[in-house]
């Protein structure tokens, strides 16, 4: 079976997270049925963080969300026995969220939407720094649901708010406006309303 | 809003306290954010320009533009000269193709300078640029103002398209904003004579004007008169 044909298979089994036992049909988490399904244990890959610690993620956590990894999985850049994926600029608290960010949406991913965006509200419930710092690294593995994520919460930020808040939110110490440039920015500004 | 990864920051004669850490994000980042940030508000969106210059080069992208919300601004800022800082704004999303801003460049075109050839372009364009509401318009326009046979068919499967879409209502919303007590210089055609259709499976070959049940109409060619009388509807004069 394919590593394509798997992630359909456990798509389908997600949907439907039931199998039967004695005769009556009970929740299963995917995994196990993929388990009992597959006869092996489900494929882990090793990520290692900028701090050189190691973490040990299922594949099709990290496959699901991550461009870069699911390319680096396809083409066959990684090998399961002996590699681990440096991310020299992802540290290790950051991560580990990473981590359980994926790792949430691909085992909840039938959940109702309010529960899933309290959860993301709870997720994204960090500092200016760590906020810059998820950003950075869900650029750099191209995971896409985190980035927009991420940018609405920035959007919301900026919302309503005034110049110099702007600037106090993002740490905006030097804008790099000369101050004859600066009068004619509030100059300029369209009034359209 | 300094990040605690390490990643590629610059290094050399730079004093680390003047640099700006918005900068240890690629440009396309901003560029995202500051798109959705126009979406959402122009306001929101000047602000962030003036805030830094990094802000002010990536809010400044043609991306950004092409998705900067017209919501708020004022149609007789498409009518009248601006100030150049308005009118530039205006114009740089017009060449970005945001579809919004050129719906309601056609609109002025058409309804206050009368120039129907112009308007219609512009409102081809939008459309294709993927406004439903340019479109709708579009094929009311063509259905009002062509004898042409091939013109009116063209407005009759594009109405077809958005009423199969359920998006009719929202489009005669959306207009019915704009015209409401107000005046406007030109007013599309009225086809008054009734575009009959001679199909034998046409089972109100005539009008619609007696049909009290649209629901029960199915000739593309009946709905789109009756969606003309409608659309027609809107322009009211004192």
């Amino acid at each position: 079976m394919t590593q394509l044909d798997r992630l359909s298979v456990y798509h389908w089994l997600n949907a439907w997270c039931i199998k039967p036992v004695g005769g009556a049909l009970v929740r299963q988490e995917p995994e196990y049925i993929l388990l009992a399904l597959m006869g092996s244990p489900l494929k882990k890959i090793m990520l290692c963080s900028s701090e050189k610690e190691i973490f040990s993620v299922e594949e099709q956590v990290m496959v699901q969300h991550s461009v870069i990894i699911n390319n680096m999985i396809e083409d066959g850049s990684y090998n399961h026995e002996e590699s681990k994926i440096p991310l020299d600029c992802v540290d290790s608290k950051t991560l580990k969220k990473v981590i359980d960010y994926c790792t949430h949406h691909t085992h909840h991913h039938n959940d109702n939407q309010e529960d899933l965006e309290a959860w993301d509200a709870q997720f994204l419930n960090v500092d200016s720094n760590g906020l810059y710092d998820l950003l950075m690294a869900a650029n750099y593995l191209e995971i896409r649901n985190l980035l927009d994520l991420i940018y609405g919460t920035i959007k919301n930020m900026i919302k309503g708010k005034k110049i110099d808040e702007i600037r106090r939110i993002f740490n905006i110490k030097d804008h790099g406006f000369t101050p004859e440039e600066e009068e004619q920015n509030r100059k300029e500004y369209p009034h359209f309303y | 809003m300094a990040g605690s990864s390490k990643t590629n920051r610059k290094k050399g004669n730079v004093p680390i306290e003047h640099e700006c850490q918005l900068n240890l994000l690629p440009r396309d980042i901003w560029v995202r954010i500051a798109a959705k940030v126009a979406s959402n508000s122009i306001h929101d969106l000047f602000n962030m320009q003036v805030s830094c210059k990094v802000f002010l080069d990536a809010a400044s992208s043609e991306a950004v533009y092409q998705h900067a919300t017209m919501r708020v601004i004022l149609l007789v800022s498409f009518l009248f000269y601006l100030d150049r800082s308005k009118r530039r704004f205006l114009d740089h999303c017009i060449e970005a193709e945001n579809a919004d801003a050129i719906l309601r460049l056609g609109l002025t075109e058409y309804f206050w300078i009368a120039c129907r050839g112009i308007a219609m372009e512009l409102l081809a364009r939008a459309s294709t640029e993927g406004s439903v509401e340019a479109g709708y318009l579009f094929a009311m326009l063509l259905l009002c103002d062509h004898e042409d046979e091939e013109e009116v068919q063209r407005g009759v499967e594009m109405l077809e398209f958005i009423r199969t879409s359920g998006k009719v209502e929202r489009c005669r919303e959306f207009f019915a904003d704009i015209f409401w007590e107000r005046w406007v210089d030109e007013r599309p055609s009225d086809p008054r004579h009734a575009v009959a259709c001679w199909s034998t499976n046409c089972f109100t070959r005539s009008t619609m004007a007696d049909v009290n049940d649209v629901s029960r109409v199915s000739c593309v060619h009946r709905l789109a008169d009756y969606n003309v009388r409608v659309f027609l509807e809107m322009f009211r004069f004192y």
